[in-house]
């Protein structure tokens, strides 16, 4: 046991300071820190618990039932992200596999980190909605109480079933692996579906709570409901019971027995995939590229072009790292719209939907172009190359703006396109190339930001995982070019030039780009051969 | 081939100079050696001399030509390969070798021919058409090392080549460096490793912080019997 304790504690140490600190104070004062943030927490969802029991919702056990078992799937989307990352992809696996400590007590302790993490994690989550409940509520001291007990029992389910679940989707994740075009359509298509089923809700909840005079029906309605479903769910709803009177706490004990059944079953099941996954995680598992390739004759700017391609979409992480937002574009500005549209509105009341049109596209085009704030960056160790070629620096720039450019405006193409079906074609048009001037604009803006602050590190060859204070930097300043585009828009949609608004963003957006682009040359004449690594 | 006039470097608002008036001349067809302890400044010099690092005083010139007011033309002729093994790692070893070659304008039948040569001496044409990603660190370092020569480069520069190399590998780039030279090209290079030097050079100089110690024709050092050792302890540690 004391093996398994210390192993626990290295990988511990390893992820926290807390246990670290020799420090007495600073450890309480960590713990105080952290207190304070679950206060907050339980401030902010006891304000909008309050809100909205003050329609008439009722908590009582089918409502607290419910609760428990929309924790408890949280905490099982955490669970499975925890296994995977801290069993099968994690990089310590190769250090702990040599210390002298047997397999079972390396499994005990991983599982002792997840078992951690989830406690961690249900504090920040279930803990301030379950306080938050009680207070609005105004439920007796049992409920209190039982919330202690739950909070030491709460991880174990869901580790247990994302312990089954982690072994078929490792598999997945094994297969996907070596198939970089399917794990990256995949991914999009679960955002895809996820964003949908997201706009969906939102889209019903609206039309729900349109109609003012019905809401006293609505909510007696949704009183029934859970009343109906809490009820179905029989364990989850005798733990609420429990919560609700000491009579009913055997109830936690068949929980907690239960729970254990399933962890100790998942956890047989598991040990011996762990093993057999993790060491192979060690291994190399790139997947050679054994097809026999030739020579290529190109020109050094179009070579740089098709290496920032190549680099980029070998790993899924950067592809979603960088372009999440330009692939996910004309998807959800397609929803956007169609939610928007469904609003019954004035002539200028379109202009403004045009205008909140501008204002989405623009903030995903700006978005798409947060891979240029590390535009130098994340070369790492390899930004010596651009130094030694003789090649003029403006193309190295010239490569990675055009690379940006080709994203951003195919993205904007594409949802140009869609948007012209049901939105005024000239408007959407107009719109589209401000947004494009903007982004050139703005893409200038954070490779220049780069070259003033890069962050280089010589001995680094990891090329694609800089993200730093200048992306946040160009998020910001994205963010406020959008809503500079959108709000002119939607500001002058009573003017009576129709066209005058949209001839507004144009020039602006021109300038800007003109501008910015000037500055960039003149950045790189200036500073790129001073930059030292 | 190669000449360093009175160059100086000091790093950021720093008093120290990292590299302090120094002046070097190599000729076409020798292979030299730069040595020097950890500080001393011979990757400051080098990363000067490949185009990497800006430099206020001084000039270095190859082939003739001035690195501060040709950049481009003088760069064409160099061939460096760094200590720190980076390389693009998601593309193939191919891919990289063929991109660097795009930049310095060689030809296919060119970077063919180059790359077979190399590949053979390096024994790495089963991994060429794999990701860079799944290579041992020799062998970044050997495809560092093709990359280099894949435009054939009149001046082959190298920091601390022979760091993690298996002793054929090592042997190989020794070989490799050696039939550079004899072809008529200059190779400079940095090594902590004495026996390599005194066998490798025709020449070599020993730097202290920043500033030239001295420069030492190896095959005279071998005719009188003296030892690059005991050379190098007396000249940096002032030891007999």
């Amino acid at each position: 046991m004391q093996t398994v304790l210390k192993l626990f504690k290295l990988q511990i140490d390893n992820r926290y300071d807390i246990l670290k600190t020799s420090n007495l104070k600073k450890m309480i004062l960590q713990i105080v820190k952290y207190l304070i943030l679950i206060f907050a927490i339980t401030i902010v969802f006891g304000i909008v618990f309050f809100c909205i029991f003050l329609l008439g919702f009722k908590i009582n056990a089918e409502l607290i039932g419910i609760v428990l078992l929309i924790t408890q799937l949280i905490s099982l989307f955490f669970a499975i992200g925890n296994i995977l990352t801290n069993l099968y992809f994690s990089k310590e696996n190769e250090l702990l596999m040599v210390l002298p400590a047997t397999p079972n007590q390396l499994f005990v302790s991983k599982i002792l980190v997840i078992y951690l993490q989830e406690m961690i994690v249900n504090s920040m989550i279930a803990l301030p909605i379950f306080i938050a409940l009680g207070v609005v509520g105004g439920l007796a001291n049992v409920y209190y109480v039982s919330i202690l007990i739950l909070m030491i029992v709460f991880p174990i389910l869901p580790i247990a079933l994302a312990s089954l679940i982690s072994v078929p989707l490792m598999a997945i994740i094994k297969y996907l692996k070596s198939h970089t075009t399917l794990s990256i359509i995949s991914i999009l298509v679960l955002v895809a579906t996820a964003v949908s089923l997201y706009l969906m809700i939102i889209g019903n909840m609206t039309s729900t709570f349109a109609i003012v005079s019905k809401q006293i029906e609505t909510v007696r309605n949704i009183n029934l409901k859970i009343l109906e479903i809490g009820k179905d769910f029989i364990l989850f709803y005798q733990l609420a019971m429990a919560m609700f009177s000491y009579a009913k706490w055997y109830w936690i004990a068949i929980f907690v027995s239960i729970c254990f059944s399933i962890l100790v079953l998942a956890l047989v099941i598991i040990k011996p995939f762990y093993f057999k996954t993790a060491m192979s995680n060690l291994e190399n598992s790139i997947k050679p590229l054994v097809k026999e390739q030739s020579f290529k004759k190109r020109t050094g700017f179009h070579s740089l072009l098709v290496k920032e391609l190549l680099c980029l979409f070998r790993s899924p992480s950067a592809v979603f790292q960088y372009f999440l937002f330009t692939l996910l574009m004309p998807f959800i500005v397609f929803s956007y719209d169609k939610l928007m549209l469904s609003l019954a509105v004035s002539q200028a009341g379109e202009v403004m939907i045009a205008g909140s049109h501008v204002l989405i596209v623009a903030i995903f085009a700006m978005l798409s172009n947060i891979i240029s704030a590390t535009a130098i960056s994340r070369e790492g160790g390899n930004f010596y190359i651009s130094k030694i070629s003789p090649m003029n620096y403006f193309k190295f720039i010239a490569a990675k703006m055009v690379f940006n450019i080709c994203f951003t405006f195919s993205a904007l193409f594409v949802t140009m396109i869609v948007s012209m079906f049901y939105l005024t074609s000239w408007q959407v048009i107009m719109g589209t190339i401000a947004i494009m001037l903007a982004s050139v604009g703005h893409i200038a803006l954070s490779i220049d930001m780069d070259i003033k602050n890069p962050v280089l590190d010589w001995y680094s060859s990891e090329e694609m995982s800089k993200m730093g204070g200048t992306t946040a930097k160009s998020m910001i300043i994205g963010m406020i070019i959008a809503a500079l585009l959108g709000i002119i828009i939607i500001m002058m949609a009573f003017s009576e030039n129709v066209l005058l608004p949209w001839i507004i963003i144009i020039l602006l957006s021109l300038v800007f780009c003109i501008h910015r682009v000037y500055i960039l040359i003149l950045r790189i004449n200036m500073s790129y051969d001073k930059i030292e690594v | 081939m190669l000449e360093i006039k009175n160059l100086s470097k000091r790093y950021g608002t720093s008093p120290i100079k990292a590299v302090d008036n120094l002046s070097l001349k190599l000729k076409p067809g020798e292979v030299f050696g730069f040595l020097g302890p950890n500080g001393a400044g011979k990757s400051t010099t080098i990363k000067s001399l490949v185009g990497i690092l800006p430099f206020e005083d001084g000039d270095i010139f190859i082939n003739d030509v001035s690195i501060k007011h040709n950049p481009l033309r003088a760069k064409m002729q160099v061939g460096y390969v760094p200590d720190n093994h980076a390389v693009f790692e998601r593309l193939t070893g191919r891919e990289y070798v063929n991109h660097m070659a795009n930049l310095y304008n060689v030809s296919v039948a060119d970077m063919e021919e180059r790359c077979n040569k190399y590949l053979k001496i390096f024994k790495l044409e089963n991994a060429f058409d794999q990701q860079i990603k799944s290579y041992s660190h020799g062998m970044k370092q050997k495809i560092s090392v093709i990359a280099a020569l894949v435009h054939n480069p009149k001046l082959w520069v190298l920091d601390e080549p022979l760091t993690g190399l298996d002793p054929q590998s090592a042997y190989q780039l020794k070989l490799a460096m050696k039939n550079h030279a004899n072809e008529g090209n200059t190779v400079f290079f940095s090594s902590h490793i004495l026996d390599v030097v005194e066998n490798l050079c025709d020449r070599c100089c020993i730097i202290k912080k920043g500033e030239i110690q001295g420069i030492y024709d190896l095959k005279k050092m071998k005719k009188n019997n003296e030892s690059l050792e005991q050379l190098f302890m007396k000249v940096i540690y002032d030891e007999d």
